[in-house]
């Protein structure tokens, strides 16, 4: 099965990090993808940039209406995910726990929908 | 309801349900689809047997009816899952055929996809009771002073996430055994403590007795690794 862990953290605090901290944090995520490829079950990952950076975008009585910013103002964003195959979601949930975003943010673990829906 | 093929068919409920659903979900993940299989398996019993005859070994007898209507159902929706799943079930079948006498007990198993944390906490032990002893929405919701319905959507709602979440069939690896048997255990616990929601025994028609929910505990206790913990709370 696939499933998409999604990292949620806050943005501000991340930004605030001093160089030493965010030099951690990325070779811990560059350990981390790397342990995901060499299991074999890594299919995608991205990390995304900030959610000042977001646009939305929506169908209003066949009008487009553009927003700037996120869909949703919350304390934690969407940062960035893996998408990985394992066979269950007791594996999956092991692989989220061992992301870096787990110790400073919060992992969701979504299964991929496969056809037919 | 003393005629001997009734007697069969309730035994055989009695010993061999949950060890049945657990077989057939785990492999598919699909509970409520092993609880359709299987109760058409004792539909078919009840219509076969007076006929037929007892078969030697009833629990194999209703397996192997169960396993071919869910393989019926799974052809029927034509998906990829669907798929995969006869494919699974039809290779087993082949090699379970001649081999009755060996039906795996996955029924711990079934326990931890029940009590996983991914479930919600309230329909942990209500699912329990159900998918291993058998027992139907509408006694469970007494049970526990909830609305049928709403026992009936909280059951079916669960059986969704294992199916669509990928919640497996498995006694967690040593790591997290602590805390998943601690929600297993505390799940037997709630199924327990509502036997006793009714002192006097005066209405022991429909209500959960607690004799057969210790038989869950038993065997939890047989099946799981030592743990200070179980053997004082399974008692």
């Amino acid at each position: 099965m696939q499933y998409l862990l999604m990292i949620y953290s806050n943005e501000a605090a991340n930004q605030a990090a001093n160089e030493a901290d965010k030099g951690a944090m990325m070779a811990a995520y560059m350990a981390y993808t790397e342990a995901l490829k060499q299991a074999g079950v890594l299919v995608a990952s991205d990390r995304l940039r900030p959610a000042s950076a977001a646009t939305t975008v929506r169908l209003a009585n066949g009008k487009t209406q553009v927003l700037n910013g996120p869909y949703a103002e919350t304390k934690e964003q969407l940062g960035g995910y893996y998408l990985i195959d394992v066979p269950d979601l007791d594996v999956a949930i092991s692989w989220a726990a061992r992301c870096p975003g787990a110790s400073y943010g919060t992992m969701e673990v979504r299964p991929i929908w496969t056809p037919p829906y | 309801l003393n005629h001997p093929v009734h007697c069969a068919a309730v035994d055989a409920a009695r010993r061999s349900y949950g060890k049945l659903i657990a077989f057939l979900a785990a492999r598919t993940r699909d509970v409520a689809g092993a609880e359709d299989a299987l109760s058409e398996a004792f539909a078919a019993a009840l219509v076969g047997w007076p006929l037929d005859g007892i078969p030697n070994n009833p629990e194999a007898w209703l397996l192997t009816v169960a396993r071919r209507k869910m393989i019926d159902a799974a052809r029927q929706r034509r998906s990829h899952d669907g798929a995969a799943e006869a494919l699974l079930l039809m290779t087993e079948l082949a090699q379970h055929e001649d081999d009755d006498a060996a039906i795996p007990d996955d029924r711990l198993g079934l326990m931890f996809a029940c009590a996983h944390p991914a479930i919600d906490v309230n329909v942990r032990a209500p699912l329990m009771l159900q998918t291993t002893l058998g027992f139907d929405a509408a006694t469970i919701a007494s049970a526990f002073l909830v609305a049928p319905a709403t026992m009936g959507q909280r059951l079916v709602r669960a059986k969704t996430k294992i199916r669509q979440a990928g919640i497996p069939f498995q006694v967690p690896g040593r790591a997290d055994l602590r805390q998943r048997l601690d929600t297993v255990l505390e799940a037997i616990y709630a199924a327990y403590a509502e036997g006793w929601a009714d002192p006097t025994g005066t209405e022991c028609s429909g209500a959960i007795s607690p004799k057969r929910r210790s038989g869950s505990a038993a065997w939890s206790r047989r099946c799981c690794p030592k743990s200070p913990k179980r053997s004082a709370s399974c008692r």
